[in-house]
């Protein structure tokens, strides 16, 4: 039977039908480069003095930004472990104190000044591929010479943890001494690394990654009316902040 | 037939495969960073020495890399690569984006004067490069207002903020920097070692 959204071959997610279309997942689809865009003034944010009200109000904003690309769980999640963050910081250390608090103060602090920037990161991770991302940054003229080691390197990470295991579980069959370990592990691990870029980089060349001209791509990116509003929303948002935001 | 190609043509123009091989390094090396990044969360004094901490234990993927891919161009990729998945993943960027333009090009300038392949000359160009994850702790020190009026908001004690006013002063700056390179010299002299016990009689270096 082949109902909505469901095609011979099995489920297909909505809107990813199309080459090039957007992954819709909420109301909002927004092209990555305008989460980037609101990461850059969730950068400027992070440092800026605001008041209590000002940062909560933002989180909450942020929070709607993701429920509108549907990612709800996530706004969830991030506002509820702010309230926590927060009630840690106001009432768990001051009052309790011990090492714990001597110890991650700072650290919580810090996640407290770039907790926006986490949120918006998160969305951009989770809303889209790393395809999706690196045709954006594409887009936004970072050049092919460091597009492609990015690219490589987030495709290297699960063969990186897969023979990881495996040297791991070859450790655990010989008893090797302590002091040992680290080299142990260490040298097959960069072995392997290096034989996979041998093979690696043999297989682009066969696949025309050394073609001076440039590639197509079947992601196609465009900004429209939404992306617009949310890069002038929080543009906006910065601007509020820098006038009338409070001090820290 | 791959090997003996690149020996043979010096070119110094960075292609695909180069570009993929300093991609898989940059993984090696990402991890590295990243564990370093996350044992900093544990106290701020770990967090003032972490790009110390990463400086010893990253030489491998760096000299390696610089070994593999003698151009230009391999260090600057190796340090923005880590940067743009730190900003796109949110972590706050931009000193460390700044730190890390600043110490890969000026990593660059030293291989390039050393002719990339003398191991003093990557060995310094190593060192220099530990500075761009300097820019993570910095914040401690160019925020330094910000962050104390804060924690004394949240309402830490007085002896807290004494703690955090002597892990913030600009002995610890100096200090921190020092620390970083001398971190730096050790970390690509340990990966010397690995080299000549295993990887140069792999055929690797």
């Amino acid at each position: 039977m082949i109902g909505e959204g469901m095609t011979a071959a099995g489920p297909v997610p909505q809107g990813g039908t199309i080459l090039g279309g957007r992954p819709r997942r909420g109301a909002l689809a927004l092209d990555p480069r305008t989460l980037m865009g609101v990461l850059l003034a969730a950068s400027a944010l992070a440092f800026m003095g605001k008041g209590v009200t000002a940062e909560l109000c933002l989180v909450v904003a942020v929070g709607l930004l993701q429920t509108l690309c549907g990612h709800v769980r996530m706004a969830l999640g991030f506002v509820a472990a702010y309230a926590a963050l927060m009630g840690v910081l106001y009432v768990v250390f001051p009052h309790v104190g011990g090492a714990a608090a001597t110890m991650f103060t700072i650290s919580f602090t810090f996640a407290r000044k770039i907790y926006l920037c986490l949120m918006t990161g998160a969305l951009l991770v989770s809303d889209s591929s790393v395809h999706r991302i690196s045709a954006a940054l594409a887009k936004l003229k970072v050049p092919q010479s460091v597009l492609i080691p990015l690219t490589v390197t987030f495709r290297y990470f699960p063969t990186l943890k897969e023979e990881a295991a495996h040297i791991r579980d070859a450790m655990s069959l010989r008893s090797i001494p302590a002091g040992s370990r680290a080299e142990c592990f260490v040298v097959p691990l960069v072995m392997s690394a290096t034989s996979t870029a041998d093979e690696l980089s043999r297989a682009a060349t066969c696949r025309g990654i050394e073609n001076p001209a440039p590639s197509t791509d079947t992601e196609r990116l465009s900004m429209r009316a939404a992306d617009w509003a949310v890069l002038a929303i929080s543009a906006l948002a910065v601007a509020a902040v820098a006038l009338f935001g409070g001090s820290a | 037939m791959g090997n003996s190609e690149q020996k043979t043509t010096e070119s110094r123009a960075l292609k695909g495969r180069d570009l993929i091989t300093i991609g898989i390094f940059t993984a090696l090396y990402f991890v590295v960073n990243f564990v370093c990044m996350l044992l900093s969360g544990l106290h701020p004094y770990l967090w003032v020495f972490m790009p110390a901490l990463d400086a010893l234990l990253a030489g491998i993927p760096f000299m390696l890399a610089c070994a593999k891919v003698p151009k230009s161009g391999t260090v600057l990729i190796m340090g923005m690569v880590p940067s743009l998945v730190y900003f796109i993943t949110g972590m706050f960027t931009p000193l460390i984006l700044g730190m890390m333009v600043g110490a890969c090009v000026v990593a660059e300038v030293i291989r390039a004067a050393t002719k990339y392949r003398s191991f003093a000359g990557n060995t310094f160009a190593y060192a220099v490069f530990g500075f761009g994850m300097c820019g993570s702790p910095l914040p401690l020190w160019a925020f330094h207002d910000s962050f104390v009026a804060q924690i004394a908001a949240q309402g830490m004690g007085t002896d807290y903020l004494a703690a955090l006013e002597t892990a913030a002063n600009p002995a610890m700056l100096v200090a921190m920097f020092v620390t970083t390179f001398v971190a730096g010299l050790v970390g690509a002299y340990i990966a010397r070692g690995m080299f000549k016990k295993h990887f140069t009689k792999a055929g690797l270096a």
